[in-house]
């Protein structure tokens, strides 16, 4: 097998440990820009100069039930019920 | 200032790999953030183009973002609830 060749920079545990939670952000960072697009033209149909109390409530549940019916769908096809 | 190479050969400056690495990621974020924004935006105030922005096509320009992050806050906060990120643990 091959071994480290000693002369590549070592990467702290810290190191690592940052790159993966970063990693981990941009994840979720991008769920939630994908969720906004989408319950955007659902909830929102001209901007006025703060959101109403029903564009808030629809984003949420919007954003919410898109994140159940990812989950149902996926434990639906696990279990071969689709 | 860029990073430094710390003492030994071999090994790298790991504070300023990771702030470099964050702002990239910042970087690309808020570019992409940015076209989204325009490009809805533009959808939802431009509907007739002349040949310059009505005032309150500018009008609506500049409130479809503030909404859009306001409402991005709004879907960030129920995703983060719903995966028990709790803000008031």
């Amino acid at each position: 097998g091959g071994g480290m060749a000693g002369q590549q920079p070592k990467v702290s545990p810290q190191l690592e440990q940052f790159l993966a939670q970063e990693q981990q952000k941009v994840v979720l960072n991008q769920l939630i820009a994908k969720l906004t697009e989408k319950c955007w033209e659902k909830c929102v149909s001209y901007p006025g100069k703060r959101l109403s109390s029903s564009e808030e409530s629809c984003l949420k549940y919007c954003a919410l039930r898109q994140l159940d019916a990812t989950q149902y769908i996926q434990h639906r096809l696990q279990n071969r019920e689709l | 200032g860029g990073g430094s190479m710390a003492g030994q050969p071999g090994q790298m400056d790991e504070h300023a790999v990771m702030a470099q690495f964050k702002q990239q990621l910042d970087v690309e974020f808020a570019q992409e953030f940015f076209n989204t924004v325009r490009d809805k935006c533009v959808d939802m105030c431009i509907t007739r183009p002349g040949s310059s922005f009505t005032k309150s096509e500018q009008q609506c320009l500049a409130q479809c973002v503030a909404r859009y992050q306001d409402a991005t806050q709004v879907v960030g906060k129920s995703v983060l609830e719903a995966m028990g990120v709790g803000m008031n643990r």
